[in-house]
């Protein structure tokens, strides 16, 4: 018995309070203190033995009942009591078959706890509902409490049910079955211990039983069950592999193992010095005076300062005066850039400390030219380049006022030093910007001549005529002007080898460096589609969907192949690129931008290249056939019937028709001639210029764009130079 | 003697399916039945018994039904279908053939398995 137990039952005390305190509301509304719920009264009513009654009276209170609940507890015992000593059992026997007044307090409070209305009506099945019965029949606990069996039984049916965690009728069904063969048993005469030894593992046994007991269940049940496990398997799968790629991705670093700006800048380096025309146009921009104007912020320029740039380029223009001015105050450095234009290579050096001053006049900070593995190769500035554009506009200037005062010396001079400034750059830094920075000045210099040609042969000797023509046919060793895309392919490595890791084998996978790197350039640059670079929380997944540096790396390889091939075709043997397809396509799709991002960045636009390199062919071939043309007339006095006559002597071969691939079309017209190209239409109408020559014709028929079906009508008119046509 | 696990597998819902054959029978007969005609050989708890009534049942073997039994009491008897019928048929073939087999290579002694 409990420690705390009474020895003896307390007598029920006697005073108005206690029995106000234990009587029911109703009794006091009628008007009667009859204090009949105190369990004291009861129980020392029903005249049981003192240890009996001490028992109940402990086991009552250990319940922690109030009222009629802890009246009705105590009742219930007392008739459990009474039919047990009405059984003939002993005092003794009863207390000591009844247990701890703990555990039958526990038992009260359990069987209380059965007669909850919620929990009865959760535990009926809707067959009975429905029928308006509240039968609790489902109630595995209740079951098994009122199953009469011994309490360790009871304890290992309660816990096997449980740990099934079935359906509730299924566990009723199993608890029902498993009772009976305990039954069965005990009925046959074997003790509870025995049966509990022989029953097996408890848990084992819930197991199988589940498992065996749910391929009873039925088929929808069973197909949405292995529904819901595929899909956690799959949820499962899915975020173990997102752990997997978010762990190898944010633990991705780039290594920086080599410096590809430093192998551009290689072959300047190796130049020896009196090699180089660099020393000599830095020394030129440090003495000369730049163009009226520059460095002027637009605000603070004269208001007609806009025209200046528009209408100075030749005597006779509203600010040729000030140009005049211009060049008288830089002729030491015009026959200094003459002289660097005479040297076979641009040798710009990155890092060349000889460089110090000019850095510092235009104001760039020096650590921005060095070469270091720290700056990408993509990031490479070229401030040569915009300063030649200045000796340029000074040679040019030049040449226009040398052909207005009558000095063929000076103006086949000045063509000279612009087609040799034109193919140093045309040999210098592999780079696209660079080789369109040497068409511009090479057409510029072409045009020049083809004007002063135009305008005052008078003034060419033969000798000039001769001179320019070696000049000009001279550009670039002679050869075939070509796109070639050397540095953009170190510009990719570059690329790569900071977004992507190095495994040592050329592979690698990509960095957090990625995305960011790759959105920074896809910020700064004036792309034609849109990038989407995903969020942080993405980058593994999408990072995983990307291909690997080696993939990376030989696409680039193909791209690049295939791009020198494309662009090495003429224009009258042009067909679109597969790899423009190819990059349309990727375009038009968000996931196939972000795969090859990072080729696509970078790779220069086919149009540029091409359409610029052809443009720039078609001018100098006409260029050339123009000084051809008048050399012939000053030999024999007639201008030739065709272009024909002039070869071999004249010409090594007729020059091509760009758009037809045959031979570039002429006539005589009123002792004039005239050079041109059949256009767009490859038709030859007769001279006829195209009113405006949209270099997009270039590409005809290629265009898809239904409303450029139809090309214009005209030729483009190459020599002599006619306003409006053909830029 | 105790039967390994796996032969158990194999063995035990045989030697249930076999004695349905006989007629239907409640969970606890069948303990009893296993271990007295086994001499105790293929004596199971319930932990094993039952999950292996139910998966019988599940796949169509026997069938379970709720009846009063011979005290009174309702009890859960479990009798053989007409697939469980067929399923022992060819289980006592395999079993004979497996038997033959073993006499023949002297597992078992001669005539085991006729």
């Amino acid at each position: 018995m409990n420690a705390n137990a009474p020895e003896k039952l307390p007598l029920a005390p006697e005073s108005v309070w206690s029995r106000l305190r234990f009587t029911p509301l109703g009794d006091l509304l009628r008007g009667r203190l009859t204090g009949r719920l105190d369990v004291r009264r009861a129980i020392a009513g029903a005249n049981l033995p003192e240890p009996l009654g001490v028992f109940v009276y402990s086991a009552v209170r250990a319940a922690r009942l109030r009222g009629s609940a802890r009246l009705s507890a105590a009742e219930a015992l007392i008739a459990r009591v009474k039919t047990g000593l009405e059984t003939g059992h002993r005092t003794d026997e009863l207390v000591s078959s009844f247990g701890s007044p703990l555990d039958v307090a526990a038992e009260i409070r359990r069987e209380r706890r059965f007669g909850f209305f919620s929990r009865r009506l959760s535990n009926t099945p809707l067959s009975d509902l429905f029928r308006g019965r509240l039968t609790a029949s489902l109630d595995v606990e209740a079951f098994v409490a009122h199953s009469n069996l011994p309490p360790p039984v009871q304890t290992l049916l309660g816990e096997v049910t449980r740990r099934t965690r079935l359906w509730r009728s299924e566990k009723i069904d199993v608890a029902r079955e498993l009772a009976d063969h305990f039954r069965d048993g005990l009925e046959s005469g074997r003790t509870a211990d025995d049966l509990i030894k022989t029953f097996g593992d408890r848990r084992k046994a819930a197991r199988l039983i589940r498992r065996a007991k749910l391929r009873n269940r039925p088929l929808p049940w069973r197909v949405w069950r292995r529904g819901k496990q595929l899909v956690a398997t799959g949820v499962a799968a899915i975020i173990v592999s997102y752990i997997y790629l978010a762990v190898r991705y944010f633990t991705a670093r780039p290594t920086i193992s080599h410096n590809y700006a430093a192998d551009l800048n290689v072959p300047a380096e190796s130049l020896p010095e009196d090699q180089r025309a660099w020393p000599l146009y830095r020394e030129a921009l440090m003495r000369m005076t730049k163009e009226p104007y520059y460095g002027w912020p637009p605000e603070k320029l004269p208001p007609d300062a806009a025209d200046f740039y528009a209408a100075a380029e030749k005597p006779g223009d509203k600010h040729w005066d000030v140009v005049a001015q211009w060049l008288d105050q830089n002729k030491e450095e015009i026959t200094l850039i003459r002289k660097a234009a005479a040297r076979p290579r641009l040798g710009f050096v990155y890092g060349d400390p000889g460089n110090k001053a000019w850095i510092e006049k235009i104001r760039f900070t020096p650590k921005k030219l060095e070469i270091s593995s720290e700056n990408p190769v993509a990031w490479m500035l070229l401030p040569q380049i915009q300063e030649l554009h200045f000796i340029f506009d000074l040679l040019l200037a030049d040449a226009h006022r040398a052909a207005a005062d009558g000095d063929a010396g000076a103006f086949v001079a000045d063509i000279e030093a612009i087609v040799g400034m034109a193919s140093q750059l045309y040999e210098d830094l592999p780079l696209v910007v660079v080789q369109l920075n040497s068409f511009i000045h090479l057409e510029s210099g072409t045009n020049a001549v083809g004007e002063a040609l135009a305008r005052r042969p008078d003034i060419f000797k033969e000798s000039d005529l001769s001179r320019l023509a070696h000049c000009v046919a001279g550009y670039a060793g002679g050869g075939a002007v070509r796109c070639r895309f050397a540095g953009e392919r170190l510009i990719q490595l570059d690329l790569y080898q900071r977004i992507y890791t190095d495994d040592g084998r050329g592979d690698g996978r990509l960095t957090p460096d990625g995305p960011r790197i790759l959105e920074n350039e896809a910020r700064q640059m004036a792309l034609d589609f849109q990038v989407v670079v995903p969020k942080a929380a993405v980058q593994p997944l999408t990072a995983a969907l990307l291909p690997s540096r080696r993939r990376m790396t030989e696409w680039t390889e193909s791209t690049f192949d295939e791009l020198e091939s494309d662009l090495s075709r003429p224009l009258w043997e042009w067909t679109r690129s597969n790899i423009d397809e190819e990059f349309r396509r990727c375009k038009q799709s968000p996931l196939e931008t972000l795969r090859y991002l990072p080729l696509m960045l970078f790779v220069p636009r086919l149009e540029a290249c091409f359409s610029y390199r052809e443009r720039v062919t078609q001018e100098f071939d006409a260029t050339l056939a123009a000084l051809a043309l008048e050399l012939q007339h000053r030999r024999t006095g007639t201008w030739p019937k065709t272009l024909d006559e002039l070869v071999p002597d004249l010409l090594p071969a007729v020059p091509r028709d760009r758009f037809t691939g045959g031979p570039l079309l002429y006539r005589v017209e009123n002792d004039r001639p005239l050079i041109y190209s059949a256009g767009p239409d490859k038709k030859d109408d007769g001279g006829q210029p195209v009113p405006e020559l949209d270099l997009m014709w270039m590409y005809w028929p290629p265009s898809t764009d239904p409303a450029n079906q139809r090309p214009p009508d005209g030729d483009w008119i190459l020599w002599p130079p006619q306003k409006g046509t053909a830029k | 003697m105790r039967i390994e696990r796996e032969l158990m597998r194999g063995a035990g819902p045989v030697a249930v399916l076999k004695l349905l054959e006989r007629g239907d029978m409640y969970g606890y007969e069948l303990v009893e039945a296993l271990d007295r005609q086994s001499d105790g050989v293929l004596a199971m708890g319930q932990s094993t018994l039952y999950p292996m009534l139910y998966n019988l049942e599940a796949q169509g073997f026997v069938k379970a039904t709720w009846r009063d039994g011979e005290t009174g009491r309702q009890r859960k008897y479990y009798g053989l279908t007409a697939t469980g019928k067929r399923r022992l048929a060819h289980e006592t073939e395999q079993w004979e053939a497996l038997s033959r087999a073993m006499a023949a290579i002297g597992i078992l002694p001669e005539g085991a398995g006729a």
